[in-house]
């Protein structure tokens, strides 16, 4: 897959208008890093398994704990993957009906989705924002022979989340940026529905 | 409640929001509508239970597997291997599209990269060798579908999670019959190609000699199958130990092929990073959903209301079906299965249906849905890497292949044994 980051504003474009942009071309390339990483926690968390796998056929021994250090590796990759997916448009939304809509409802409807969307991820950020103050507040350990500040996987999970909405709320207002100063077919480019074209390349590279 | 619910839903979906969003909002207003507790509280606990179940971790390794598989050269030398070996039967090629989307399927999950590599590899051969286009491109979007049903499954552990059904169990259950729909394919594409001789192309000859030639092409992903459909029934390993085993397993078999570098890696981790986000925060969704509708009490209602109706569970579980494959036009399979799952199980346990049984049954119809128009994610991605056509030859293609789905919910109505003999033996 080509690195689909946006092109820059032409520079005409009043730089107030221009700024969402380049917040997006930099959030693009932020949320990639994040998603590298967070795959390298999961390769790890594979490499790791297999060896407990083995050692306890082979060796009848056991590294102890593996199952919960990848859960958490797991919970920490995909909260900071949710930004990427959003850049990406990979987040599923039924198109049955929207491809008969007018243009102009197609993209309303685009608004209402992201924004939905990131309402929802809202919440629970707010949430998991509560119950990491609770962890900190009382020093909360997991109840398992491991005994992991649960302070060290829920940081990075919860600023994932944040991150998440950071990004929606930023998004839609380049994507509105955009429609305003005319440019329907940038805005479609950040918020529309994925052309099948656009997602066979991102399948099957 | 039950129509509300409904309306809500279907308003939300149709206005094109996002699956995910729009199962989070459904829950948070009837929590609202119905509920005097805050249910919307237990969200931060729900999101970070599901988020870090060691059971789901199986689902972003089963996608890193297929996703380094496709990168590791193994694919167009199994699909030429495989053409050595069934190209013989009426058809052709065809029945090569079946069997590498089968085999392929036993060792990733992915229904849409299913499709996509085998018709990347198969298509030019319609104009090369004089195939009837529609019924070769309905080969691989149905074949793209056995992914759904031959384990390792994403969607046998996804519907295990929703409904508390052992995934070991199912993916024993879903062995047979995946084996038996892909035969059913290769029946519809001979009993086609005997009518109409001159839709199965040029014949291709082989030899025992090439045949054997071309098996080591085939070991490297009957290898994978059994490292981690093996690993689970010699008890060595849970589900997602065997995804872990298979992904140390995949990455040695791109090292010996010289494709493991960095920059594969790169593309194979953003690949399954935005394929398990997506599918993880419908997930999220989906529990916190299920979650508000035990509490307020629909679940109970709907059970309550569909046996309310007198009808034999013959006649009951014929309505559910009927009903999902219509759903199944419109919806897009993952969604699909969990908004229903766990509604209508619960229906089905009441009747005196195995959950095991069931969850087979569910994956046929999501597998029809894959190719029903208009919605039907495969039938657009064989579409989508053509390079020229219309939708409608796709369309017209998968149908005899509809019929054949049909066939095997038949089979699995009459002969529940389809499903139920393999772990009957083991559990």
């Amino acid at each position: 897959m080509s690195e689909r980051i946006e092109r820059p504003a032409s520079p005409e474009v009043p730089a107030s208008l221009a700024l969402p942009d380049r917040l997006v071309a930099f959030g693009g390339r932020l949320s990639r890093w994040l998603v590298w990483i967070g795959g390298t926690l999961l390769i790890g968390s594979a490499l790791m398994v297999s060896l407990e796998v083995v050692l306890r056929k082979v060796a009848n021994s056991s590294l102890g704990g593996a199952d919960e250090i990848s859960g958490y590796a797991f919970a920490v990759a995909t909260a900071l993957a949710f930004s990427f997916a959003l850049f990406e448009r990979a987040h599923i939304r039924v198109d049955a009906l929207y491809g008969l809509f007018p243009k102009g409802f197609r993209f309303l409807t685009d608004l209402l989705g992201l924004a939905l969307l990131t309402g929802f991820a809202a919440i629970i950020a707010w949430m998991a924002w509560q119950m990491v103050a609770d962890t900190i507040e009382h020093g909360a350990r997991s109840i398992t022979p491991l005994r992991t500040p649960l302070i060290i996987p829920q940081l990075p999970w919860l600023f994932g989340w944040l991150l998440f909405v950071l990004f929606g709320v930023l998004l839609l207002v380049a994507a509105v940026a955009r429609r305003l100063r005319g440019d329907g077919a940038g805005a479609n480019r950040l918020i529309g529905i994925k052309s099948m074209g656009e997602q066979i390349e991102d399948e099957s590279v | 409640m039950l129509a509300k619910t409904l309306l809500i839903l279907l308003a939300l979906i149709f206005l094109s929001v996002p699956v995910a969003a729009s199962l989070g909002w459904l829950g948070l207003t009837l929590q609202y509508l119905e509920s005097p507790m805050p249910l919307h509280r237990a969200l931060g606990d729900i999101v970070w239970q599901t988020g870090t179940d060691f059971l789901l971790v199986a689902i972003p390794m089963f996608v890193l597997l297929g996703e380094i598989l496709l990168r590791a050269g193994v694919t167009e030398r199994m699909y030429e291997g495989i053409v050595k070996w069934l190209a013989w039967l009426p058809g052709g090629l065809m029945h090569s599209n079946v069997g590498s989307s089968a085999l392929f399927a036993a060792t990733s999950g992915s229904s849409v990269a299913t499709a996509a590599t085998v018709g990347t590899v198969a298509l030019p051969q319609i104009r090369a060798r004089g195939y009837n286009e529609p019924l070769f491109l309905g080969t691989i979007a149905a074949g793209g579908t056995l992914g759904i049903l031959i384990p390792p499954s994403i969607n046998l552990i996804l519907y295990g999670l929703l409904t508390d059904t052992s995934v070991p169990e199912l993916y024993l259950a879903g062995f047979l019959p995946g084996l038996l729909l892909a035969l059913l394919f290769m029946l519809v594409v001979v009993v086609a190609c005997l009518m109409r001789p001159r839709w199965g192309g040029e014949p291709i000859r082989t030899s025992w000699i090439e045949r054997l030639a071309a098996l080591p092409a085939l070991i490297p992903p009957i290898g994978i199958f059994l490292v981690v459909v093996g690993s689970i029934y010699a008890g060595l390993a849970t589900p997602t130990e065997a995804a872990s085993l298979g992904v140390v397993a995949a990455l040695a078999l791109a090292a010996a092929n010289r494709k493991l570098t960095l920059e594969m890696l790169r593309h194979a981790v953003e690949g399954t990073m935005r394929t398990t986000a997506m599918i993880m925060l419908i997930i999220l969704a989906a529990v916190f959903l299920n979650f508000v509708l035990s509490v307020i009490g629909l679940t109970r209602a709907l059970t309550d209301f569909i046996t309310g109706l007198g009808l034999t569970p013959l006649q009951t579980m014929l309505l559910i079906i009927a009903l999902l494959v219509v759903l199944g036009c419109f919806m897009e399979t993952l969604s699909m299965l969990l908004t229903t799952a766990p509604l209508v199980t619960p229906i089905v346990v009441a009747l005196g249906y195995d959950p095991v049984w069931f969850g087979i049954l569910l994956m046929v119809l999501l597998e029809t849905a894959l190719i029903t128009p208009p919605i039907g994610i495969n039938l657009y991605v064989v579409q989508g890497i053509r390079p020229a056509g219309r939708l409608n030859d796709v369309m017209l293609g998968a149908l005899p292949f509809v019929l054949a789905m049909f066939a095997m919910v038949a089979l699995l109505l009459i002969f529940p044994q389809t499903a139920l003999w393999l772990p009957s033996l083991v559990y």
